[in-house]
């Protein structure tokens, strides 16, 4: 899988391409639009992640270059936060999915994960980590091959934890991923505890290992044990 | 007043003023002119009767336009003038005359000759050229009126048409507005200070939206690497226990501030009004989604929310201001709120009501919608999120109240 990044911020790039290539993936980077064109027109991307915030709006013009030549390529575009009309003016353009800035990278590794397996294997594909399965075509579990029964939210939380293993993630990202940016006015963050307490016992009934830790005091680590 | 009826009036006056001063004069310098020459004419008259009377030592008279008088007075030879008022025969009616008397000596006699006038004919005369000059001028007054009134509207033209465009001037055209030049050096001069002025504000008002939009890119950046690099550091195996907890710590301020930092310049920019799209929102709708997705934290808290929602809502402004300002109130109601607690909302007509229970009590209720304050109970939180919801209110035009009723508290919004 061969990522492409377009951020002009040369700390980010390298923070981001860092935690992806931990995950195994092939993450190349551009720095500007000039670079990430060359980049583009001379190999292939299944991903390419881009910033679109620039204020010059080139960001658009590159996503457009992108959706025209490289159609089989997934976009996900980062987005500053405060400015909803360009992630809507991104995605009406094309774009696959988008995240805001400042980018949390666990939240960066889900999302382009979860990009490629729409984009290479049509949204037919799956999570395995030893016993525990994720089909995210149907969106199911599976426990040593048993059907788990889940709500949304509890699967949101699984397919992170699964599309981050060996992590520490903590609770803001976690709270952030399954509920948006207004979950930070939370004082405690109980109601996370609650949905993973739930989730280990699903787990435990089915047979299934519990490889959450809790790093206490600051989040959870999905990792074998 | 306007400018056509002031200048009207003014004009107005100040000719019927000069007119009517002019005319007094003429009509006061042409009754002496006319005196004296009917004086002039008396003493004619009253020398052919001294001549007859030298010729013929005698004279009748004819009263009483003509007496003529033996007298003993010393003769002075001084024409005497005076008006009075005597009995016409041929009138048949008392009659305003003019006199010229005088005592002489004709033959080594004195007489003394009295000439009158009647005035009537004068008085005629002047009456008919008092009105002639009284009708000319008032004519000229009315067409003078007409002609400036006329006339300034032709001048004047342009100009209204030019500050019919002005008004329809905002900050998000493009240009300026495309004012139309006339014959008027003053007019043509004020279009090109005009003209300049509306470019530097246009010109202004676009860095100004760049700049916000720059410096919000330029002060998430440092943050974005803050993040990171402890998110970096937090994964390393190498980092002990305490110094997790640091990073943690650390990490979770830099997000507060990313997070301040992106609610003053979402202030900032609905201020600037760059949220000017406006769509049909229905406010019922998005209520219910909000409150879904407040949902886990509220049923934690063990908060029952009730919604009262009759009909649907439907205003006209920008969607995801809307949906800004209702996830900051209803969050508001959440965090103030007490175990058990309960959340109202009510929606009728056009109006919303958002009722929590809650301990605390307001000092100051006028400063709640200020920035930057928050109650003790949320210390972490920049106290931003209710005036982000005035701010709204205040750029659509809606009133926001807030009130507290037995431990009760209420913000109402009327659309």
């Amino acid at each position: 899988m061969k990522i492409l990044i377009i951020e002009d911020e040369p700390d980010l790039v390298y923070s981001a391409v860092a935690f992806l290539q931990h995950e195994g993936l092939v993450c190349e980077y551009a720095m500007n639009r000039f670079e990430g064109e060359d980049k583009l027109l001379a190999y292939h991307y299944d991903v390419v992640v881009l910033d679109i915030s620039f204020p010059d709006g080139n960001g658009f013009h590159l996503l457009e270059l992108i959706k025209k030549n490289f159609p089989e390529t997934g976009v996900l575009i980062m987005s500053a936060k405060n400015s909803p009309e360009d992630r809507t003016k991104g995605l009406n353009i094309g774009a696959d999915d988008y995240i805001p800035k400042p980018v949390h990278l666990p939240e960066l590794n889900a999302r382009v994960k979860a990009l490629i397996r729409r984009r290479k294997f049509r949204g037919r594909s799956e999570v395995l980590f030893h016993e525990i399965y994720i089909d995210t075509e149907s969106q199911t579990i599976r426990v040593h091959g048993n059907n788990m029964d889940v709500t949304k939210k509890e699967y949101d939380l699984m397919l992170f934890f699964m599309s981050n293993p060996e992590r520490v993630l903590t609770r803001e990202s976690i709270a952030e991923h399954l509920w948006g940016d207004d979950i930070d006015m939370a004082s405690n963050y109980d109601f996370l505890y609650t949905h993973i307490k739930n989730l280990r016992k699903k787990i435990l009934k089915l047979g299934g290992n519990d490889y959450l830790t809790t790093v206490y005091g600051i989040g959870y680590k999905f990792s074998a044990l | 007043m306007k400018l056509l009826y002031k200048t009207g009036i003014a004009y107005g006056i100040f000719s019927i003023v000069l007119l009517l001063t002019g005319g007094l004069i003429l009509f006061i310098i042409l009754k002496s002119f006319s005196e004296n020459e009917m004086d002039e004419k008396l003493l004619v008259n009253m020398k052919r009767v001294e001549i007859f009377i030298s010729e013929h030592d005698t004279f009748s008279g004819i009263s009483p336009v003509i007496e003529v008088y033996e007298t003993g007075i010393k003769p002075d030879n001084r024409p005497v003038f005076r008006d009075t008022f005597l009995y016409d025969p041929v009138e048949g009616e008392p009659e305003m005359f003019r006199e010229a008397s005088k005592i002489c000596t004709v033959n080594g006699k004195s007489y003394k000759i009295i000439i009158r006038n009647s005035l009537i004919e004068s008085h005629d005369f002047l009456g008919a050229i008092g009105k002639s000059v009284g009708i000319v001028l008032f004519s000229l007054l009315i067409l003078l009126l007409v002609f400036s009134i006329l006339f300034s509207k032709k001048v004047w033209k342009p100009f209204y048409y030019n500050l019919g465009l002005l008004k329809k001037f905002t900050l998000h055209d493009e240009k300026g507005p495309h004012l139309i030049p006339s014959g008027t050096k003053e007019f043509n001069e004020l279009n090109k200070v005009v003209n300049s002025l509306t470019e530097k504000v246009i010109a202004d008002y676009h860095s100004m939206k760049a700049f916000t939009g720059n410096a919000s890119h330029e002060i998430q950046t440092p943050l974005a690497i803050i993040q990171n690099k402890l998110e970096v550091m937090l994964q390393s195996e190498k980092t002990d226990r305490e110094t997790m907890e640091q990073l943690h710590a650390v990490l979770v301020a830099a997000k507060r501030l990313s997070k301040l930092n992106d609610t003053l310049l979402l202030l900032a920019r609905i201020e600037n009004r760059q949220f000017e799209k406006t769509e049909n929102v229905k406010l019922c709708t998005i209520i219910k989604e909000q409150v879904d997705m407040f949902s886990d934290y509220i049923t934690q808290v063990c908060i029952t929310v009730r919604k009262e929602c009759t009909e649907e809502i439907t205003i006209q402004t920008d969607k995801s201001l809307c949906e800004i300002m209702i996830a900051n109130l209803i969050g508001n109601a959440v965090k103030h709120n007490v175990i058990n607690g309960e959340i109202i909302i009510r929606s009728e007509g056009k109006t919303l009501e958002i009722s929590n229970t809650g301990n605390m009590h307001i000092p100051d209720p006028e400063k709640m919608f200020g920035r930057f304050i928050r109650s003790e109970s949320s210390s972490s939180s920049p106290g931003l999120g209710l005036s982000i919801v005035k701010t709204i209110c205040d750029s659509n035009g809606w009133v926001i109240s807030y009130n507290c009723n037995e431990k009760i508290h209420t913000i109402k919004i009327i659309f």
